[in-house]
């Protein structure tokens, strides 16, 4: 989308155009969906999370003045909305803002537990909310960062921009989040947890993942 | 949004992996949260345009970004200017009046002979203030006193005997 079609459906939306909106917001959609995920206790609150990001977003679109990329101005937005969740009373009964228990995990009942397929999903499914668990113990403005550039792919230029802040800051609270991170996963239970991390990760070539593949972001190259 | 592939290098590569992991997970119900969605923002109606008090806090806030910009750059220009300043100072001896400005430098005879509590004892200062003529003489040139008051010889010439 070019930015004489994002300026249109800009305009289209102040003026009340919901249609517009959502074509707008929805190459955006995963990003703030997953971004939840890391401020609420399971997808249910997470969505209901993201629906109260968006909807802000939608009341405030009236003051966008296009001094920012549109994504930079979606994603402050977003972002002020989970900090301020994850600071209210609210928030941190929704947020999984408490200690790691070992094994304090329990499978999703709603998985088909039948096939051997469905023990590795299962499985793999625990892992990626194990993992999400260990960020939400994570202090949320280091937290946010952490999101945006380590499981986004977001540079330090953008998060500095979403965030206003100076890319120290950035890189501050980045660095600290991921010590935080290291220590809660690095732990005997984490290095438990992830030490089949690898083999979980092949699966995910397994066909049938048509889904999963809509939202895969361009693959990482390791440096030699 | 660009891609960065020096990043979670700090990381152990199974915590690496595990985000990686999370990036590429798919939302579940995409289409229900769709469609609440839609409900919702049809619901909330059309977005409210900013007002005027709105509006006077983004001009604001334009001005208040132009100006920390402007700002910069008087901080840049001053902080040559004091550079360029030092560096003058530091090349020139630390002696930045030495050519007739208002100051005078500590090689400056009559500044010394001028500056209150010389020492006219002294035998140099003592030629120095009869060279610079401002001062009683009290000691003849042996060095004999010959008294403070003695008047002051005048300093019109005698008239020529005829």
């Amino acid at each position: 989308m070019n930015s004489e079609q994002v300026e249109d459906l800009v305009r289209r939306a102040q003026q009340g155009d919901v249609p517009a909106f959502e074509r707008l917001i929805a190459e955006h959609l995963a990003i703030v969906r997953r971004f939840a995920r890391a401020f609420a206790r399971g997808h249910e609150a997470a969505a209901d999370l993201a629906q109260d990001a968006l909807l802000k977003v939608y009341r405030s679109i009236g003051g966008y003045r296009f001094q920012s990329s549109f994504s930079t101005w979606l994603y402050a937005i977003v972002r002020n909305v989970y900090l301020d969740d994850a600071r209210s009373r609210a928030g941190r009964d929704r947020a999984a803002e408490r200690p790691l228990e070992p094994g304090g995990l329990d499978a999703d009942p709603t998985v088909d537990t039948d096939a051997p397929r469905a023990d590795r999903r299962l499985e793999r499914e625990e892992l990626r909310r194990y993992v999400w668990e260990a960020l939400g113990t994570i202090p949320a403005e280091f937290r946010a960062t952490l999101v945006l550039y380590d499981i986004e792919g977001l540079t330090y230029e953008e998060i500095a921009a979403i965030e206003n802040a100076p890319l120290g800051t950035v890189k501050s609270r980045l660095s600290r989040g991921r010590e935080h991170l290291r220590r809660v996963l690095c732990g005997p239970e984490g290095t438990r947890r992830l030490g089949d991390v690898d083999a979980e990760l092949e699966d995910l070539s397994v066909p049938g993942n048509s889904a999963a593949a809509e939202y895969v972001r361009p693959k990482r190259t390791e440096p030699a | 949004m660009t891609f960065d592939t020096q990043r979670s290098l700090q990381l152990p590569k199974e915590v690496r992996d595990a985000l990686d992991d999370l990036g590429d997970e798919a939302p579940p119900e995409e289409r229900e949260f769709s469609a609440r969605l839609h409900r919702r923002l049809a619901a909330a109606g059309a977005p409210p345009t900013p007002g005027w008090v709105e509006r006077l806090q983004g001009w604001a806030v334009d001005v208040w970004r132009d100006a920390s910009q402007k700002r910069t750059l008087a901080m840049g220009a001053v902080l040559g200017a004091l550079a360029t300043a030092t560096a003058f100072l530091l090349l020139s001896g630390g002696h930045p009046f030495r050519d007739g400005g208002p100051a005078a430098g500590p090689d400056d005879d009559t500044a010394e002979a001028d500056a209150p509590g010389a020492n006219v004892n002294d035998e140099s200062e003592h030629k120095t203030l009869r060279a610079v003529g401002d001062r009683h003489i009290t000691r003849d040139r042996l060095g004999e006193d010959i008294g403070a008051e003695r008047p002051e010889r005048s300093r019109l010439p005698a008239p020529r005997a005829r």
